[in-house]
């Protein structure tokens, strides 16, 4: 039932293993890139559960990024709450803005779900540069990191915070593995491949897609809060639809339902960027076509080839003889 | 009286803004209705015509001819994408309106790589460089040349609907697509050529645009939203259902930003959530919900 | 068992379900017959809650289902079977048994354990398959198993639920003499327990399986007792010979 996959544990020790090592050893310019990936693949892992897993694919996600962040920047920049439990309420914020709005955008499925969860996402973008108290579309700086002095860990070097953000993103991916192994993943399966089946079974299949709807913009809140703190600055531009987009094309390249493929989609986006940009400025045209050859090629995404490749050496008969 | 004239521009304003949003939606609009596609990259190609445009006439030295090679030239893009990518996908939205917004990013470097990062301002044609006194202001010709071929293009669009035989099977096509697909071959080559009118009228929304909004990149993303706004709550594939719609964003994106400046594009958005929540095939459906 | 009364349903000015009322008691084995077109799928549509009707009641055990959605019905004890397949391609067989159980159970609500140790739901799993002649396939995709099998399996989704009533839409549609007599066996197998409604084309199934035979045409009810007052009845003769004319 579960298949095994070979390559997932080596790859993903070689992901988070290179990232924490890097954190641990490399200089300012690097430990950016390395904070900067740990922190968008939170947010990948969250799309790819609602895209690979429950079938909702959301083209406005970064909007919850959104809710969390500003809820953190409100609660420690304005209301005067401490960092840590401005963190949460963020994630709790996130939590509630997705069921209501999955509440909303899940009476309608396919391209108008695409259409309606990318106005829904605008609006926030819509208040947010127009909101005064935020700066506008200029953002607003002066924003802090959370205080773990007491224990020791001072979040405001590069380096201890570059480690941080990996470790809650090995957290956040062992949370998601958990959740998609579960019967509750399981359900979200069923859900992804065929509704109307589930449904037959007596699924209440909205409340459950409301509830995956919730989990994955609480982590996204998470990782908007996370992203606040690294850039310590707070911009309307977290929730835009483009940067909705960008996790699709993530989470896809890497390989939807895959959830290592958000983290390699990820490693790959930011890499690229890197690299291509140091040779030309016009990075997107590469980034765009690549995402187009391997949608047209490798729809299952790089690691959803690797692993189907893998899968046939290892057991060509696995699948069980189709009958006669 | 003073505010009197202020509204009677702006009307004309949101006007002018009404029949180029309408030319962008109809390609859009039957793109989705018809060819079951969501385009993320039409005003890609509306970018393209406004740019390609810019340069012919710069080196023409004639805006009349910029408006009749700018328009082919986009369509001969459009085409090449149709028939290499678009063609290949049908069915699969996710995929669709992913590769799309790729072409989107390549659109966008594209542009800025070709034709760099400034502001151009395409030159008024001098037979359309007038001015008219209206409102105790003067008002360029121009914006109701842009209007006047707007009205020009909804009535063509409207005979073709009814009068030719490609506007038949258009009209069977947005009602019923299976049946249409069973009716013969040569649905394809209608979905293609109306595909191709689309991206034409983008085209040409490029080239209109051109002397009054400034050619920069990042002015099809601009566009997109309130185009797609206008396809959504006209309805998918509805020509009437454009134009009303066209004209409700005009109006907004017109008098939005004076009456109401921080709220403008949030109604907007909340405008597009509404609909697609709750009446998903748009205002002027083509056919009626059931 | 079950209570249809006055059940109506239009399309615009097309009328597919025209009053049907029906009674069924609980164990029997009931067959819903009737040319093409006269509303026998939207019939159970009607019934399973995919369509809600114009007016009418539906009661299953006494209790009013008629404004239910239909996942709620499936908890009230109404189970169906599909037509045309409709199952999770790229599932195991038992995997989809068991996806199918952990719906009825809650389980689904689960997230803190995996599915894989869920051991209660994959016994089950298996003794569905081993119900329905499917045990010996259990790891196979869904999407690998012949039609015959595939027809079986959604018998047993269907079973999963652990219904009161089940409704069978056309069990033997598009299979063969062998694959018929098979999926005879296994209906005529299931417990008293369940209560039976099947729609079906192949006669010698009804007349085989059914003790009460309902015939349908233009969604009204025309004729309605035991098989062998169907036979022989001049209506139904008409309509039957009169199609096939």
């Amino acid at each position: 039932m579960q298949r095994r996959d070979p390559l997932a544990l080596p790859l993903l020790a070689l992901l988070f293993g290179g990232l924490f090592a890097t954190g641990l050893y490399a200089g300012a310019y690097w430990l950016t890139i390395v904070t900067e990936i740990a922190i968008f693949t939170i947010f990948a892992l969250s799309v790819d559960f609602l895209v690979g897993y429950a079938g909702l694919v959301t083209f406005g996600h970064a909007g919850f990024m959104g809710v969390g962040a500003y809820a953190l920047a409100y609660l420690s920049h304005f209301a005067g709450w401490p960092v840590g439990l401005s963190i949460l309420a963020g994630i709790a914020a996130g939590a509630l803005a997705g069921i209501l709005i999955g509440w909303l955008v899940t009476r309608v499925s396919g391209v108008f779900f695409i259409m309606v969860t990318l106005a829904v996402s605008m609006m926030f973008w819509a208040w947010a540069s127009r909101s005064p108290v935020f700066g506008r579309d200029d953002g607003l700086g002066g924003m802090k990191r959370m205080n773990l002095r007491a224990i020791g860990i001072d979040l405001n070097d590069p380096r201890t915070f570059a480690i941080v953000c990996v470790i809650a993103a090995a957290l956040i991916y062992l949370l998601f593995w958990w959740l998609v192994r579960s019967p509750f993943g399981q359900i979200l399966k069923g859900i992804k491949q065929n509704e109307n089946r589930i449904r037959a079974q007596g699924l209440p299949v909205q409340s459950y897609k409301v509830a995956a709807f919730a989990v994955a913009s609480a982590v996204a809140a998470f990782a908007g809060t996370l992203h606040l703190q690294n850039t310590k600055f707070v911009h309307p531009e977290v929730a835009h639809w483009i940067k909705s987009g960008e996790s699709l094309i993530v989470v896809i390249v890497g390989g939807a339902g895959t959830l290592v493929g958000p983290v390699i989609g990820t490693f790959l986006f930011f890499v690229f960027h890197r690299v291509v940009e140091s040779f030309t400025q016009n990075w997107q045209i590469w980034m765009g076509l690549l995402f187009i050859a391997i949608v047209l090629m490798a729809p299952e995404g790089i690691y959803g080839r690797l692993r189907s490749l893998t899968r046939k050496r290892a057991a060509p008969s696995r699948e069980g003889a189709p009958d006669a | 009286m003073e505010l009197f004239n202020f509204i009677g521009i702006q009307v004309l304003n949101a006007l002018w803004l009404s029949a180029l949003l309408f030319m962008l939606a109809v390609g859009l609009s039957v793109e989705f209705g018809l060819l079951d596609v969501l385009n993320l990259a039409h005003c890609t190609l509306y970018m393209l015509g406004a740019y390609i445009g810019y340069t012919v006439a710069q080196i023409a030295g004639s805006y009349w001819v910029a408006l009749v090679v700018a328009p082919i030239a986009v369509t001969i893009i459009g085409a090449l994408l149709y028939w290499g990518l678009l063609s290949r996908l049908r069915g699969n939205h996710l995929i669709q309106a992913l590769i799309t917004f790729g072409l989107l990013f390549v659109g966008y470097d594209a542009t800025r790589l070709i034709w760099g990062v400034e502001q151009f301002r395409m030159a008024v044609p001098d037979l359309l460089s007038a001015t008219v006194p209206v409102f105790d202001q003067t008002y360029p010709i121009y914006r109701f040349f842009v209007l006047g071929v707007g009205l020009l293009t909804v009535l063509c669009l409207y005979l073709g609907l009814e009068r030719t035989r490609l506007g038949a099977v258009v009209r069977a096509g947005v009602d019923d697509r299976e049946m249409a697909a069973t009716l013969g071959i040569n649905i394809d080559r209608a979905f293609f050529t109306v595909f191709c009118i689309g991206t034409a009228l983008a085209g040409i929304a490029g080239v209109l645009a051109a002397p009054i909004r400034s050619v920069e990149p990042g002015m099809d993303v601009e566009i997109l939203i309130p185009a797609l706004v206008v396809v959504v709550i006209g309805g998918p594939g509805s020509l009437k259902g454009a134009v009303l719609g066209a004209v409700l964003i005009g109006t907004a994106e017109t008098f939005g930003p004076v009456l109401v400046p921080d709220f403008a594009s949030f109604i907007m958005y909340a405008l597009m959530a509404l609909v697609l929540l709750l009446r998903p095939q748009g205002l002027l459906p083509v056919k009626p919900a059931h | 068992m079950l209570e249809i009364g006055e059940l109506r349903k239009s399309f615009g000015s097309l009328v597919v379900t025209d009053g049907v009322s029906l009674a069924i008691a609980a164990g029997a084995r009931e067959a819903v017959i009737g040319p093409n077109g006269a509303g026998k799928t939207t019939l159970f549509n009607l019934l399973s809650g995919e369509l809600k009707p114009d007016s009418g009641t539906i009661r299953l055990a006494g209790r009013d289902i008629t404004r239910l959605p239909p996942d709620r019905r499936v908890k009230a004890g109404l189970a169906r079977s599909f037509q045309r397949n409709n199952l999770f391609l790229d599932m195991t067989v038992a995997e989809s048994l068991a996806t199918a159980v952990a719906v009825r159970t809650g389980e689904s609500l689960v997230f803190w354990r995996s599915f894989a140790a869920s051991r209660h739901l994959h016994a089950q799993a298996e003794a569905l398959a081993e119900s329905v002649g499917l045990a010996d396939r259990r790891d196979a995709l869904v999407r690998h198993l012949s039609y015959g099998s595939q027809r079986q399996l959604e018998i047993a989704m269907a079973l999963a639920a652990e219904p009161a009533l089940l409704l069978l839409d056309e069990p033997t549609a598009g299979m063969s003499p062998e694959e018929t007599r098979a999926m005879q066996r296994l209906i005529a197998g299931l417990p008293r327990s369940l209560t039976l409604l099947l729609i079906e084309h192949d006669m010698d199934v009804v007349f085989d399986i059914a003790e009460r035979i309902t015939v349908l045409d233009y969604g009204r009810v025309l004729v309605q007792g035991p098989p062998a007052e169907i036979r022989r009845s001049p209506i139904v003769r008409q309509i039957y010979l009169g199609e096939m004319a």
